[in-house]
């Protein structure tokens, strides 16, 4: 069954991104079209592909690396409704990238450290006031939403006063591939592969953190130690996806459900099917604002599809939680 | 290159002489016509100035042949064109046998125009330009594709001649009209919205340059495009000096240097003409203009549209800048004898009014422009040249001081809601504004 799963979304992985490079306001490309643009990288369609294919990379990047972090906090909260959209995680690093365009700095590193020191710096401010309302999965949404509101608020002041100064913020502040630097994807794609790798080695102590930290501890599990790092690697994702392609919403939440239904609950597929799924959802967004804008190439944000998937979901999840009295 | 100065300098000297000679045949005139003497001797004294001016390119053209030559020559014969247009203007007023001496320096100034522009495809490419985000940007080669990402930036492209190089335009631009004519037969294709252009698009439209504004997703753009070699300009659009700077802009980027001070020199002396216009008028108008009612966005100070409500009058919200929200009770403090809304952007009058009175009661008559009917609607094309900082501004100029000041203009009445369908504008200044504010309203009215 869970084999089935996975050959399912590596499948749908596949389809999608040839969708993604071959579909676009310029014109659909055959198989045969694909491999000529290839051949003649100086063409005009050799351009286009190129485009597409680190439009298609960036958007694999964000679905995979949101996916990662949103199973990651589910799990690092003990909490299935939270992503870093909801917590506020996004919000608080695009606050941090616009003010560090608003300062004139254009030298990527920075960009990266300082949209990481906003999304780590958000993500325990979150906790602290979640804290402040009595620890409880509601709680938590709420202090999320709240202070992603609150970013959001300040960042369109920013936007406003500072006009110019921002590049691409207007379609960067709900969430786009479509600008995607081949030179930030690639760092940005690293980046986050880093912190898919420190989560993806901290799994079996994340893993027993299920079992109640008692036991965790008991079993020799630095809990504390643990919840910092996996809180790290989260941020170091998010932020730097933000600052290529800006807060996507929603995907950090609906690609772990959507591996749980296809594949179960357990902790350890969901590892490798949450990501792919996140990758499957990301382009699914993508192509489908693309084939909205039509020949005009007026595109949507990604959030505007996205948030259509993980709205509804999130009521889902919140009424039946609360029916088994998890809320 | 020397060579191809030298034929310059003959049409120069020419032209000096065609000048030179109106300038006597002037004179004579105005010894045999005591009547007409003053104004008469008032253009010769400026066209001796004029060809003073030209006197002294030629000299320079002497000196040293290079590509900053050139630019200076085409400044100087933008300007002689726009000046002579209105001298031939004046002396058609004044002394018609004169018409055809005139017409000789106008013909000579087209020749050298062709010639600056047969010059400058070899000498100012590749053209180094500043665009309005600060950035130094080389062009290879006068472009033979260009395409644009704003309604301005098309505007501003067709008001200096460079138009028919147009192949790619955002989904906005609808000036000049044969924009959508060209779209059908595909000969320019739509490459997205204002803030969501798309990169396959304007990579489809093969374009040399890319002209922008300077606009968050137009500046991003230049970083991705770059890839792919293709050079984005980005025009600056604070205010209408800034539109005089990105038609210069453009003039150096399509090579259309001529064209380009032609046009910046006749939008100066539209706008100054204006001014000393509403200057005549004892007590400056009050203006608040209104471009959205939910909540109620007006026009700040450093704007476009600023500008034009301050030489039509006097902006009252002035202080606050760009486009601030504001409330209803500021109206009763700041006291508009005239309110302007935008038509086409959900702040029609009716909307206007309504908002103000549904917050404000009864007391929404202290306001005066409310009390006195005085609450105007821009629509159709004068709304777009209202709303856009384009050379088409200078057209709603005149459309609001014919609508503020009528008696200025000899107009009796003015419909509320002005429209092309409603007001002509070229009917109502004819005669009464120079020749450089009528080029600029003709070709904003596509006559």
């Amino acid at each position: 069954m869970y084999l089935a799963a996975l050959l399912l979304s590596v499948l749908l992985l596949f389809l999608f991104s040839y969708a993604s490079i071959a579909l676009g306001p310029f014109g659909s490309f055959s198989p045969a079209e694909l491999l000529k643009a290839l051949q003649e990288g100086d063409s005009l369609e050799g351009a286009v592909l190129h485009y597409r294919l680190w439009r298609t990379a960036a958007a694999i990047a964000v679905g995979a690396g949101l996916a990662m972090a949103g199973l990651a906090l589910q799990r690092l909260l003990n909490n299935p409704l939270v992503d870093p959209y909801i917590l506020g995680i996004s919000s608080g690093s695009a606050l941090a990238y616009v003010i560090t365009l608003a300062l004139g700095i254009n030298i990527p590193v920075l960009w990266y450290l300082s949209t990481f020191l906003g999304g780590i710096s958000t993500l325990a401010l979150v906790l602290l006031l979640a804290a402040a309302l009595g620890l409880s999965n509601l709680s938590l949404l709420v202090a999320g939403v709240s202070l992603s509101y609150m970013f959001s608020g300040v960042t369109i002041v920013l936007i406003q006063l500072l006009g110019d100064k921002i590049p691409m913020a207007v379609a960067w502040l709900f969430g786009t591939v479509a600008y995607a630097r081949p030179d930030v994807t690639a760092s940005v794609a690293f980046l986050s592969l880093l912190g898919i790798l420190i989560i993806l080695a901290l799994s079996p102590q994340l893993e027993s953190l299920l079992l109640g930290e008692e036991v965790s501890a008991a079993h020799g599990v630095k809990v504390e130690a643990v919840r910092v790092m996996v809180a790290v690697a989260t941020s170091l994702i998010v932020s730097s996806l933000v600052a290529l392609a800006g807060p996507v919403g929603f995907i950090g939440l609906v690609a772990p459900w959507l591996a749980r239904f296809v594949g179960g609950a357990g902790f350890y597929r969901l590892l490798l099917l949450a990501p792919i799924m996140g990758a499957v959802t990301a382009l699914g967004a993508d192509v489908t604002i693309r084939l909205l804008g039509g020949q005009s190439g007026a595109e949507l944000p990604l959030t505007a599809i996205t948030s259509l998937m993980g709205a509804p979901l999130l009521f889902y999840l919140t009424t039946k939680a609360r029916e088994v009295g998890g809320l | 290159m020397l060579i191809a100065f030298g034929a310059l300098y003959q049409s120069l000297r020419q032209l000096s002489g065609e000048v030179e000679s109106l300038r006597e045949e002037l004179q004579r005139e105005a010894a045999k016509d005591v009547e007409r003497s003053r104004e008469l001797n008032a253009i010769a004294s400026s066209l001796e100035q004029l060809s003073k001016r030209i006197e002294g390119v030629e000299e320079s053209l002497k000196r040293a042949a290079s590509a900053a030559e050139l630019r200076a020559l085409a400044e100087e014969v933008g300007r002689a064109r726009a000046e002579l247009s209105i001298m031939r203007a004046s002396i058609a007023a004044v002394n018609r046998s004169l018409l055809e001496q005139t017409d000789k320096a106008v013909k000579r100034l087209d020749e050298l125009k062709k010639e600056i522009d047969s010059l400058a495809e070899r000498l100012l490419f590749p053209a180094k330009v500043v665009d309005g985000a600060g950035d130094t940007i080389t062009i290879m080669k006068r472009p033979a594709r260009i395409v644009t990402l704003a309604p301005s930036a098309t505007e501003t492209v067709f008001f200096v001649g460079a138009f028919d190089r147009v192949v790619g335009t955002d989904q906005f631009s609808n000036f000049p009209s044969i924009i959508r004519q060209k779209v059908e037969r595909k000969e320019i294709i739509i490459v997205g919205g204002f803030v969501n252009p798309s990169v396959e698009k304007i990579l489809e439209a093969k374009p040399d340059v890319v002209i922008g504004v300077t606009n968050r997703a137009h500046i991003a753009l230049k970083d991705i495009l770059a890839q792919y070699r293709i050079p984005v300009v980005v025009l600056p659009q604070s205010n209408l000096s800034d539109v005089l700077r990105g038609t210069i802009i453009v003039g150096e980027v399509t090579g259309n240097l001529v064209e380009a001070y032609e046009m910046a020199t006749k939008m100066k002396v539209a706008a100054s003409f204006a001014l000393a216009l509403s200057n005549q008028v004892k007590e400056r108008p009050k203006i608040a203009s209104v471009v959205w009612t939910q909540p109620i966005y007006a026009v700040g100070g450093g704007s476009w549209q600023h500008d034009v409500l301050s030489i039509v009058g006097t902006n009252v919200y002035a202080d606050l800048r760009g486009w601030p929200v504001v409330s209803p009770e500021s109206f009763l403090a700041r006291k508009p004898d005239v309110i302007v809304a935008t038509g086409s952007h959900g702040a029609g009058r009716e909307a206007v009014i309504n908002v103000l009175r549904s917050a404000l009661g009864d007391s929404v008559g202290e306001i005066p422009a409310i009390a006195r009917d005085r609450v105007f609607e821009t629509q159709g094309s004068y709304n777009d040249a209202y709303v856009r900082p384009s050379p088409r501004t200078f057209m709603s100029l005149y459309v609001l001081m014919v609508a503020v000041h009528p008696y200025l203009f000899n107009v009796t009445a003015v419909s509320l809601v002005l429209s092309p369908e409603n007001l002509d504008v070229q009917r109502a200044v004819e005669k009464k504004v120079p020749e450089e504010a009528m080029v600029l309203i003709r070709m904003s009215l596509e006559r």
